[in-house]
């Protein structure tokens, strides 16, 4: 039989960047599922974290060298996650650290190449992102494999564009809006099985598909 | 000269204390990891989605007062999932988001 659940969530999150990155959030969660019983059940918990990272050659002002006439910031970038799961009643805590290097074309100001390997004791991830452009994601994240490779569309198309020397002017709402898509899939296997008490989920695409708006 | 690569030679032996440091400190704090919880989400899971939602933290640049997000997808293992956010630059190098999203799970059990 088929089980259901709806899950809504809400949160919010205030960031500080400077020398350092630090975030706190807190998010509360409610479910609404049919169990494999065919029972109504309900579910709410209320999540608080941390995230830190800290830029490190970027605060002692080293990592800076020019490459083909660009002037490049590198950068190495440790960062950690420490969440509270339900913090009103079966509270449970959880780690996730990962550490990024990161080059950073001042002379175009943008991200020029991004790798990020993320991991706790039985996870890990690799993600790597090149001139804000591809993005490709692969390994162990959240128990089970997750493989994709993703585009920033708008990105693409303003480079295309400044190619045929089209004025920075007319190419003025590329930078505001940002449209991306991924595409890949998930594979669960035994880990997730582990820790979850539904039963595996086999391979299945995955989509994604996102619009942001800078003002 | 002797100056420049006596610098060089300082950054190189920051950077590999650094890393080993890292690295010993994620190990050690990694052995401490609890069990994850039973219920869908996993500790930190859902948290991580609002870290890593660009209308959260990640948009937002020089000069822009703020961003809004909508996000499509089927990740996560949830059905078709939709997120929507916004944020904005507070001053003060500050940033304060919020962001909501709504998914549908189905298994067979």
């Amino acid at each position: 039989m088929i089980a259901k659940g709806t899950h809504y969530t809400v949160a919010t999150a205030i960031s500080f960047h400077k020398y350092i990155d630090v975030s706190l959030g807190i998010l509360g969660t409610y479910t609404d599922a049919v169990n494999e019983l065919g029972e109504s059940v309900d579910n709410q918990y209320m999540d608080a974290g941390i995230n830190l990272e800290w830029p490190v050659l970027k605060t002692f002002n080293k990592g800076n060298f020019n490459l083909f006439n660009h002037q490049f910031q590198a950068d190495i970038i440790p960062g950690m996650e420490y969440s509270f799961h339900d913090i009103f009643s079966n509270t449970t805590s959880n780690f996730i650290f990962y550490s990024k290097i990161a080059l950073y074309d001042n002379t175009l100001n943008r991200n020029a190449l991004s790798l990020s390997y993320s991991f706790d004791n039985i996870i890990g991830g690799f993600q790597a992102e090149i001139y804000n452009i591809f993005s490709i994601r692969f390994g162990r994240l959240y128990s089970f494999s997750v493989n994709k490779v993703g585009l920033n569309l708008t990105q693409l198309a303003n480079d295309v564009l400044a190619a045929f020397k089209i004025s920075d002017e007319d190419l003025k709402i590329l930078k505001k809006i940002e449209l991306r898509g991924s595409y890949g899939y998930f594979d669960d296997n035994a880990c997730y099985a582990l820790f979850l008490p539904i039963p595996e989920l086999d391979y299945k695409s995955i989509y994604n598909l996102s619009i942001s708006w800078k003002f | 000269m002797g100056n420049s690569n006596s610098n060089s030679d300082a950054l190189k032996r920051h950077i590999i204390i650094f890393i080993v440091l890292s690295l010993g400190v994620n190990l050690i704090f990694a052995g401490t990891y609890s069990p994850r919880s039973l219920y869908g989400s996993i500790p930190g899971g859902d948290l991580q989605s609002v870290w890593n939602n660009p209308a959260m933290i990640g948009q937002l640049e020089t000069g822009d007062k703020g961003g809004l997000y909508l996000e499509l997808h089927n990740d996560f293992r949830y059905d078709p999932n939709i997120a929507v956010g916004i944020n904005f630059d507070i001053g003060s190098d500050l940033c304060l988001g919020f962001a909501s999203n709504s998914s549908t799970l189905s298994s067979i059990i």
